[in-house]
């Protein structure tokens, strides 16, 4: 048996239409036909299991998950995990402007000097 | 058979005899004057040697540490030529064969700051063969690392084969002692250059600097303005370039505060041509503190090109009028 005829027969048991000649040759040998019955197992196994969750499961899970008290500190809502990233992204940014202050922006002065007369050599030059 | 002696020998004795004397009384007055006190203040001699066919560079220099009050001496001697010479402490007599000329300086410390050490020197030089004499006393303010020049001499034979000496300048510096605390402290300065037009925009530059206590570090600050934007009526062309530069010398005291020395030199310059001005200012600060220092206003006169390509003249009053540039400064102790 090879490859094509495991994945045409797999179609075949889920109602996909096949090659009637490769479906006959596929069922000639005994890898075919024990291939289609364990297909059609699988398949009617699938089927019986329910898709909708029972009512108990609903219940137990009310009981279990839902009524539990939130534990404190162990997660984080996404709004607040939102605010967190962006006033990290803020204080990232105001430390690097502080960093990088701009060049036409002098600190506060806490005071202010004048050179009196007699630290300064006052020279009165002609430049041409 | 009859014995002599020659002069060459007979001039060296009477040198190093006079050497020896002095020292001897400077060492004594040395211990006597200030026994077990620590000395806040280095004063050095140093000799620079010009040769005939190059340039000039320090040959010799000796120095004492004094505190306050305190005198000591220095000793320096030379021959004819200028090529031979001895230089040392009071204690430490120079010795030199056929000495022609001989200087003793002696200090004595009366006050010391930053930038602001305060000495009175006694000079005393002898040529020989002659011993003539010449006295020389001052009270000097010196800034840290600037020298004084005492006195110069000249090569008064002729030039041989090897010595190529042609004169020595004798020049006096001097520079704080550093007390152990504090040594070694790193400061952080934070400059700015500040030209403030009122009803205009502010022009500013800005830079760091870093450096230990006591080390004076340099600093430039370089403003270019359209001349025709300054004075609009007078359709003037090129630019005004103000250049602000100096030098920062902060040193941390043991009361927290930090001693200040700001030297500041500006020089304006419109084309080819420059004048400046400049001052030395000394004051204190806390860490951290943010201090500015006003400049008086320029009273330079100028010639520019003007539209139709005469030259005329303008005054640093007219160029700059209501300007006010300042030096905002503010040092911080670095933690260690």
């Amino acid at each position: 048996m090879n490859e094509s005829w495991e994945e045409m027969l797999s179609r075949f048991v889920d109602g996909e239409s096949v090659d009637p000649d490769s479906l006959a040759e596929a069922l000639a040998s005994p890898e075919g036909r024990d291939a289609l019955v364990d297909y059609t197992r699988l398949r009617t196994n699938v089927r019986v299991v329910p898709a909708e969750p029972t009512q108990a499961f609903y219940t137990a899970w009310r009981r279990n998950c839902a009524a539990r008290p939130r534990p404190a500190g162990r997660s984080v809502s996404y709004r607040v995990a939102a605010v967190l990233i962006a006033a990290a992204a803020l204080g990232g940014y105001g430390v690097d402007a502080w960093h990088r202050r701009p060049a036409d922006a002098p600190p506060r002065v806490d005071r202010v000097l004048r050179f009196e007369p007699a630290e300064w050599r006052m020279e009165q030059g002609v430049s041409r | 058979m009859k014995c002599s002696i020659p002069t060459n020998v007979i001039v060296l004795v009477a040198v190093t005899a006079s050497l020896a004397l002095t020292g001897a009384q400077l060492g004594t007055a040395a211990q006597g004057s200030s026994p077990g006190r620590e000395p806040v203040a280095r004063l050095m001699l140093s000799v620079l040697a010009t040769p005939v066919d190059g340039a000039s560079a320090e040959r010799a220099n000796s120095g004492v540490d004094l505190a306050l009050g305190e005198s000591r001496g220095v000793s320096f001697a030379t021959t004819s030529d200028l090529c031979t010479r001895a230089i040392g402490s009071s204690s430490q007599v120079p010795d030199v064969r056929g000495a022609r000329h001989v200087w003793r300086v002696e200090f004595t410390l009366i006050r010391a700051s930053t930038d602001r050490i305060v000495v009175d020197i006694s000079m005393d030089r002898v040529e020989e063969p002659s011993r003539s004499a010449r006295h020389l006393q001052r009270r000097l303010t010196l800034v840290e690392g600037t020298p004084h020049v005492l006195d110069f001499v000249e090569r008064a034979d002729a030039q041989d084969g090897e010595c190529h000496t042609a004169n020595l300048v004798l020049e006096i510096s001097a520079a704080l002692a550093e007390t152990s605390t504090l040594a070694g402290q790193i400061l952080d300065y934070d400059l700015w250059l500040v030209d403030h037009v009122p009803d205009g925009r502010d022009s500013t530059r800005h830079q760091t600097l870093a450096g230990v206590q006591g080390q004076q570090l340099p600093f430039r600050f370089d403003i270019r303005w359209p001349l025709a934007a300054l004075v609009p009526s007078r359709q003037l062309v090129g630019d005004l370039v103000e250049t602000v530069s100096g030098a920062i010398r902060g040193r941390a005291r043991a009361d927290g505060r930090i001693e200040i020395s700001l030297t500041t030199s500006r020089v304006l310059a419109a084309g080819e041509g420059s004048t400046g001005d400049g001052g030395l200012k000394f004051f204190t600060m806390r860490d951290g503190e943010r201090v500015s220092l006003e400049l008086p206003a320029s009273r330079g006169r100028r010639s520019a090109l003007d539209a139709s390509g005469g030259r005329s003249f303008v005054t640093d009053e007219e160029l700059l009028q209501h300007h006010v540039t300042s030096v905002i400064l503010s040092v911080n102790r670095r933690r260690q």
